[in-house]
């Protein structure tokens, strides 16, 4: 059985993203969980800058050598940022989904809902498990 | 469900595991990219056992196979393999097959899994009138296939076979403890290769002795960068090569010649099943033909994606993936004949987004650098820091028969 990091600092949703807000823009990726359901990234779709986005909204693509998933935005808001360097490298996400595989910065226009904790999503996450 | 007989020792190397054409095999072990460069650049193995196997024998075993399938089985020398298709009378592609000349009147036949029952029926219902007998071996017989350009050493090494005699598309039978081997120089990579049929005696147990043969490959394969790899990798190396698979490129509605399988049709033959609706659309021109697809933009296009050019549909991907060779996506397509033109451009649709293809020809890799005819000498490292050739053979280079 495969260990599942979940930074303490972070916050996650139950679709496998997670997030980081700086002054009101949310840093948003996918979970160590995610980038190992997928494996082998291989390309990775990214947003417009300046794209509007509700949450729950695809905000970006990630494709594996055998699965496409969508990532989804946790907030309503607008991409400000995006992680270039995915578009050279995309295997950022397997080798580091929590750091330089970062997918992009969305400016809330409010508060999101529904974000999990570490704690909600490690119980998530098990939930899936004894599942499968 | 079935399962790959050795499925268990997979799982217990901490295979990833799927479904395919109803049975459970590896997906990977390691990752379908590792996988894959192992079979370009040094062996993989993979255990290919869920494909139909079945003996055909009779005295009239080779006129009946001729008839049934598109190339010369006739005329065939013991030792030979050949790949075939199998028609309807629409000349459709009932499947796609290799067929193993084990002796005079005895055939070996191998088909895809999806197509087993169908395949199987097929035969039996023609064998009566040529008085031939039919035998499905699938779940009695092991499968391997050994690919890349590691892969003649470490044949010779473990069966311990004068390898220089297996030419490409040729065969040998041998013993093995109480199992007779086919192993035949054969592969679905693009690569050297090998297909080692494993046919055991009935007192012996069919899993020991396909694991305890794997179990040997993998160690003496250690000196020459072996992988074991899963169906992923074959599913990406067979893309890149630009080889068909059943259900994509070829299916009982797209002909050979859609499928630009000409060479493996042999219209100097009296007569095949298929063989007039063949004529006629070879005379009457083609509507659509199966292409190459190159991204040039960023993307990868997935089977069943839309080919545009402008606001018009000219064509559907049958396969598509990811290149780990060009770290590009690539296609195989059937494109309306108009469009199919070398070099020109194409549009796939990717999601909402239109992204620029080229239209090439297969293999999608360097040919002289990688694949079974690739010029370079090639050598083994026997793992010591030096990274001095160990191990070094000329390589011939084989005509398709």
């Amino acid at each position: 059985m495969d260990d599942y990091s979940i930074p303490s600092n972070l916050k996650y949703t139950k679709t496998h993203e997670w997030a980081t807000s700086v002054n009101g823009s949310f840093k948003i990726g996918v979970t160590d969980y995610a980038q190992k359901s997928l494996h082998e990234v291989v390309y990775v779709e990214l947003p417009e800058i300046g794209k509007k986005v509700k949450a729950g909204e695809t905000v970006a693509v990630l494709e594996s050598t055998k699965a496409i998933a969508d990532v989804y935005s946790p907030v309503d808001g607008e991409v400000v940022e995006v992680n270039a360097a995915l578009e050279g490298s995309p295997e950022l996400i397997n080798k580091d989904p929590y750091g330089k595989g970062w997918i992009c910065v969305i400016k809330a226009e409010s508060e999101p809902k529904d974000l999990l904790t570490p704690e909600q999503y490690a119980e998530l996450i098990r939930r899936e498990l004894s599942k499968s | 469900m079935k399962a790959l007989p050795l499925i268990e020792f997979y799982e217990s190397l901490g295979a990833n595991i799927s479904t395919f054409a109803g049975w459970q095999v590896p997906l990977w072990f390691e990752g379908v990219i590792p996988e894959h460069l192992a079979v370009r650049e040094s062996v993989g193995i993979f255990d290919v056992s869920h494909m139909g196997r079945f003996w055909v024998r009779g005295s009239h075993a080779a006129a009946m196979l001729d008839y049934l399938f598109t190339h010369n089985i006739a005329t065939m020398p013991v030792g030979a393999a050949r790949y075939s298709l199998c028609l309807n009378e629409g000349g459709g592609i009932k499947d796609d097959l290799i067929v193993y000349r084990v002796d005079e009147n005895s055939f070996f036949v191998v088909c895809n899994a999806v197509n087993r029952e169908k395949i199987y029926g097929w035969l039996t219902q023609h064998a009566s009138s040529y008085g031939v007998s039919v035998e499905d071996v699938t779940e009695r017989s092991v499968m391997f296939a050994i690919q890349g350009p590691n892969s003649p050493p470490l044949i010779e090494k473990t069966l311990q076979i004068p390898i220089g005699e297996v030419k490409w598309f040729r065969f040998t039978t041998i013993k093995r403890g109480e199992a007779t081997l086919i192993v035949a120089r054969t592969g679905y990579t693009g690569e050297d290769g090998f297909e080692v049929i494993i046919l055991p005696e009935e007192t012996v147990d069919l899993v020991d002795h396909s694991t305890e043969l794997l179990q040997q490959l993998l160690s003496s394969g250690r000196d020459y960068n072996v992988k074991l790899c899963g169906f992923g990798a074959r599913d990406s190396l067979r893309l890149e090569a630009g080889l068909v698979l059943y259900g994509h490129e070829i299916s009982e509605d797209i002909t050979p010649l859609e499928a630009r399988l000409h060479l493996f049709v042999k219209f100097e033959k009296e007569s095949f099943i298929g063989k007039e609706s063949l004529e006629k659309q070879d005379l009457e021109g083609l509507s659509r033909v199966r292409v190459g697809l190159l991204m040039i933009d960023p993307g990868i296009p997935r089977e069943g994606y839309s080919i545009v050019k402008g606001e018009r549909i000219v064509g559907k991907v049958t396969s598509g993936g990811y290149s780990p060779l060009l770290k590009k996506g690539i296609a195989m397509a059937l494109v309306d004949t108009r469009h199919a033109i070398l070099d020109s451009c194409v549009y796939v649709k990717i999601r909402q987004r239109n992204a620029k293809a080229k239209i090439v020809n297969w293999p999608f890799y360097n040919t002289a650098q990688y694949g079974r005819t690739r010029v370079v000498k090639w050598g083994v490292r026997n793992g010591s820091k030096s990274g001095r050739l160990q191990h070094s053979i000329k390589l011939e280079v084989y005509e398709d028969p």
